[in-house]
């Protein structure tokens, strides 16, 4: 009994000590808010959703009580301060491209760690399309010029590459950054194409930064015809 | 922001906050195809920055390749006035 009492009374301190930490806290963060305004107006996470959903414009503008942090930006004139510059969605897409890769070039000969002492992972999106009288391959590559990319055929084997030259060696002004978030580097990526697909007449396209490939299906594509083979 | 075109683009200030809005990729699709592969980003999407010190009535925008570039020209410092002692 005697140590129970003991037990409820630590308890009881305990209590009193947290509670009294928390009011303690909570007035030294309101006085820290009250006497600064933050620097910068900020506009809420979702105001940069990569989904883009249509939000009314109230919700657009108000202030988060997360993100409305009283530090000044790390000299970034463009800095949402706090929490806003951090893109989870941005960071996974970023990791994906770079496990891809790695995982690609652990399979490939001779290919040690190619791009990766750069940092480089850019790695355009693809996709393939199977129309009536055509496949047709789109590449997103935004920012490069037709004659950078390279479009080829060997063994049946279609390649694109190219590179991506990263701004700061373009442009001669020696200007800082204060966000890098698209990738730069070279890249590679290359398919079969299918049996019905007439090579000869393929065609490319560079359009606004989509890269069209346009394989023409053959018209009286003659598939193979079934052989049995004796098992002796 | 690959296969948009100048008219997809939606660049607009309201008050501090410059916002680009726009649509991915999609206008580009065949009527009648099956996608065989996929990993292009149908999306709508959205920035917003909250401008410093820029001049707004003098950004530019340029759009090539499927790159949109803004410039947006500083605010020059105002110069210091000297005063001459008397």
């Amino acid at each position: 009994m005697k140590t129970n009492r003991w037990l409820v009374a630590a308890v009881v301190i305990l209590g009193i000590a947290l509670a009294a930490e928390s009011i303690y806290l909570f007035r030294v963060r309101n006085a820290n808010a009250g006497d600064k305004e933050p620097p910068y107006r900020v506009t809420s996470p979702a105001a940069r959703s990569i989904y883009g959903g249509a939000l009314p414009a109230q919700t657009r503008s108000q202030s988060n009580p997360l993100t409305s942090r009283t530090f000044a930006p790390l000299n970034d004139p463009f800095s949402n301060s706090g929490f806003d510059s951090y893109d989870p969605f941005q960071e996974m897409d970023q990791i994906q491209q770079m496990m891809n890769r790695m995982f690609r070039d652990s399979f490939s000969r001779g290919a040690i760690g190619r791009g990766m002492a750069r940092q480089n992972f850019y790695e355009p999106a693809l996709d393939v399309e199977d129309t009536k009288t055509a496949y047709l391959i789109r590449l997103d590559l935004p920012g490069i010029d037709k004659d950078k990319i390279n479009v080829k055929i060997q063994n049946n084997l279609l390649t694109v590459s190219g590179e991506r030259k990263s701004e700061k060696e373009e442009t001669q002004e020696n200007g800082n950054f204060y966000r890098m978030e698209r990738n730069f580097g070279s890249f590679m990526r290359s398919f079969p194409i299918p049996a019905d697909a007439d090579s000869n007449a393929m065609t490319a396209e560079n359009k606004n930064g989509v890269l069209t490939i346009r394989l023409p299906k053959l018209k009286n594509a003659t598939t193979a015809p079934e052989k049995n083979i004796a098992v002796q | 922001m690959a296969g948009a075109t100048k008219e997809t683009i939606h660049t607009a200030i309201e008050g501090d906050t410059l916002e680009i809005t726009g649509r991915t990729a999609a206008q580009d699709l065949s009527k009648d195809y099956t996608p065989l592969y996929t990993e292009r980003q149908k999306l709508q999407y959205r920035r917003s920055f909250v401008l410093g010190a820029v001049q707004k009535d003098k950004i530019r925008a340029q759009y090539e390749n499927g790159l949109l570039r803004l410039t947006l020209p500083k605010v020059e410092k105002p110069k210091p006035k000297i005063i001459a002692i008397e």
